[in-house]
């Protein structure tokens, strides 16, 4: 405790220096909105080299030829395009129903023991996991002790691991979003709690819930790392099914922009407007949802 | 109507159909199967990289190394055993392919540059001592000898001809990297937090909060494109002697990119700083500034720290910009004291991170229990322990230091 000593010498008096002080809050408010800025102007400017790099590259043969290892003024994004989607839709199709319905237990069933908590400590802590490490999993689980090979199936697989936290904090909030006289009302009417959650709590959540399940998938079609491990990077000239050998976007880009020669570059410039297009639709997407909704 | 209301048919009602309640315990146990498949994956992932991890310690590549040792301590007279490095003659002699393709230890190799011991006479010092040794024993050696490499030695070649394991020249490049980032992402990070949190008006903070989640949301490998073709250019243009791959181009893009998670989580903590507190500071004459750096700041500390946390977290397990762009080579300590300490804090150097050797390793497609394949899961053990420890210490800081208001 400091006790204000009014009798001090003028000198070490508190001096308000009320211009200087007010100066200097002006100055920090600039320092403070040129720091939000920095990285977003970074940003668009490196886009706009991209772009720049990029677009004279793209036509309909980067989308529909297949790529090449010799011949990079013809190679195109073909397979690795088919490969990302065929490895998206699956991924979304075991991740969507585990997701939610982790999310429905956790909101709607579980009860408050120690057992819920660990539930919940540990899909905090698995969303901090890094993807790589996913991708460890996944060869040593589904490519080696499975025997399913570096395959869509097996990629589709590890990815639905990687994205299953996002989809299940995703529904989680929009479960918990729904008000709970919704629920009052159909327990009121006699009906049981699936039936409740099946026909009140979850129709009412699903903007929510795939407004997450998009963002999960952004990140699923941007995310190469797991893949990379399982075995995603082989150079394909064949359209993929779930038992062959497969590669996605951002692996492509990463092989044309290990390659030496510049035109290789050019590619990865190409197949980075291709593959921010595909994550800007998925997101207005998301926006589209739940503005719709939110409407209503 | 009709029928009798007594306690057993009350009681039945109230129960309702025995077939409707089969049916509800059915689906909730579907859903608590689905929530307790999260802990599924997490007991894989730590069985998954215990067990191939904890191989490298067992792995024959040791076994065979700490008999070499033994058989070459035996066979060498003292100034002998002063004159050549052992551990590097042992690394590039043992589990080598002869040429009817079995893996064998090579002798010759061994004692190439020791012209006063008889390769044969090696053979039957190790060969005596691999007999002799009990299993016990061979086990423990074993185990010993690859933990001293792990831990001690200050190279990392797994996949040269001359096999080193010291982790620490990977976890020197993961730092490094994550160094450079958060040097960049924590100021970066408080002042787009300040900013939004404090300053900006409803309409604005509401349209650039999203714009800047967007830095979190661009896929890493675009990032590791932009450090490499545009940003190392950059430093090239300023120092002439930085390699194509260098730690600093792909810190500086981590560190945009992780700029929303510091910022996110640390609006959060200053929104959530009472309103109260910070008129309590306006009404004794302090400006914006001070309120902000006084009252706001200390105040939203736990959750400011938690997101530095969860930021270096972020950092140490990215994998693409480094493999991209930090390059392949782990860096190499030199002789001299002087010249470690400045490969250390070098960060304009080519620096293999522990997610850029697992990149690496995964597409040289090593055959499994090959002693590449494990030093892959040991490297993955080792990162998933950091990062854990980071969370579960970021979770803890932002709990235990959290300022309650009423």
């Amino acid at each position: 405790m400091t006790t204000i000593n009014f009798s001090q010498s003028a000198d070490s008096r508190f001096v308000p220096k009320l211009q200087q002080r007010n100066q200097n809050a002006k100055i920090f408010e600039y320092v403070c909105l040129v720091g939000t800025l920095v990285g977003l102007v970074v940003l668009t400017l490196l886009m706009l080299r991209t772009f720049a790099d990029g677009i004279p590259r793209l036509d309909w043969n980067a989308i529909r030829n297949y790529p090449s290892q010799t011949n990079p003024q013809d190679a195109g994004f073909r397979a690795s395009l088919l490969g990302s989607l065929w490895v998206l839709v699956l991924t979304v199709g075991f991740a969507l129903p585990i997701g939610v319905g982790a999310a429905v237990y956790l909101e709607e069933y579980a009860p408050k023991n120690r057992f819920t908590e660990l539930l919940e400590l540990n899909i905090s802590n698995l969303a901090g996991v890094p993807s790589v490490l996913y991708g460890l999993l996944g060869l040593a689980l589904f490519v080696r002790l499975m025997r399913i090979g570096p395959v869509v199936l097996a990629g589709a697989l590890t990815m639905g691991l990687v994205i299953l936290p996002v989809i299940i904090v995703a529904s989680r909030e929009a479960i918990r979003a729904v008000p709970l006289s919704l629920r009052q009302a159909s327990y009121g009417l006699g009906g049981t709690k699936w039936q409740t959650i099946s026909n009140h709590v979850l129709p009412y959540a699903v903007p929510g819930i795939l407004t997450g399940t998009i963002i999960a998938m952004s990140r699923a079609v941007g995310d190469a790392a797991p893949l990379l491990v399982v075995g995603g990077l082989v150079f394909v000239t064949t359209d993929p099914n779930l038992f062959a050998r497969f590669t996605v976007l951002p692996l492509q880009i990463y092989f044309s922009i290990a390659q030496p020669q510049a035109e290789f570059k050019t590619l990865a410039a190409a197949g980075i407007i291709i593959l921010l297009v595909v994550l800007l639709a998925l997101n207005a997407l998301a926006i589209y949802i739940r503005n719709r909704y939110e409407s209503q | 109507m009709h029928q009798l209301l007594t306690r057993e048919t009350v009681a039945q009602a109230l129960e309702g159909d025995p077939k409707r309640r089969q049916k509800e315990a059915i689906i909730a146990t579907i859903m608590l199967v689905c929530a307790g498949f999260c802990i599924l994956v997490t007991v894989g992932i730590v069985i998954v990289l215990l067990e191939t991890g904890l191989d490298f310690f067992t792995h024959e590549f040791f076994q065979d190394a700490s008999l070499l040792e033994r058989a070459l301590r035996q066979t060498l007279s003292a100034q002998e055993l002063s004159s050549v490095d052992l551990s590097a003659l042992i690394s590039s002699s043992v589990r080598v392919e002869n040429a009817t393709g079995e893996i064998v230890v090579n002798f010759e190799r061994a004692t190439k540059d020791l012209p006063g011991v008889d390769p044969a006479q090696l053979q039957a010092a190790y060969e005596q001592l691999q007999q002799s040794t009990p299993g016990l024993v061979k086990f423990w050696n074993t185990f010993f000898d690859a933990l001293t490499r792990f831990f001690l030695d200050n190279r990392w070649t797994p996949l040269f001809g001359s096999k080193r394991f010291g982790i620490w020249p990977l976890i020197n490049g993961t730092l490094m990297v994550a160094t450079v980032a958060m040097i960049l992402a924590v100021p970066l990070g408080l002042l787009t937090a300040i900013y939004l949190g404090m300053y900006a008006s409803k309409s604005v903070s509401g349209l650039l909060r999203p714009v800047v989640e967007i830095l979190a949301g661009i896929p890493t490998v675009v990032y590791g494109y932009f450090a490499l073709l545009y940003i190392t250019p950059i430093i090239q243009r300023l120092n002439p002697d930085a390699p194509i791959f260098n730690v600093l181009s792909a810190g500086i893009m981590m560190g945009i990119m992780i700029i929303p998670t510091v910022s996110s989580i640390s609006l959060d903590a200053i929104k959530a700083v009472p309103r109260a507190l910070q008129d309590g500071a306006y009404a004794l004459g302090a400006t914006k500034m001070e309120v902000v750096l006084k009252v706001v700041f200390p105040a939203a500390i736990s959750g400011i720290l938690a997101s530095i946390i969860l930021g270096v977290s972020r950092a140490v397990g990215e994998t693409m910009i480094v493999t991209i762009a930090a390059g392949q080579q782990p860096v190499s300590y030199g002789q001299t004291f002087g010249s470690a300490l400045a490969a250390i804090f070098n960060p304009v150097q080519s620096m293999a991170t522990m997610t850029a050797f697992i990149a690496q390793v995964a597409l040289g497609d090593a055959p499994a229990g090959s002693i590449q394949y494990v030093t892959l899961y040991v490297v993955g053990l080792t990162l998933f322990m950091m990062t854990l420890l980071m969370n579960l210490l970021s979770q803890y800081v932002s709990k235990r230091f959290r300022e309650v208001y009423e």
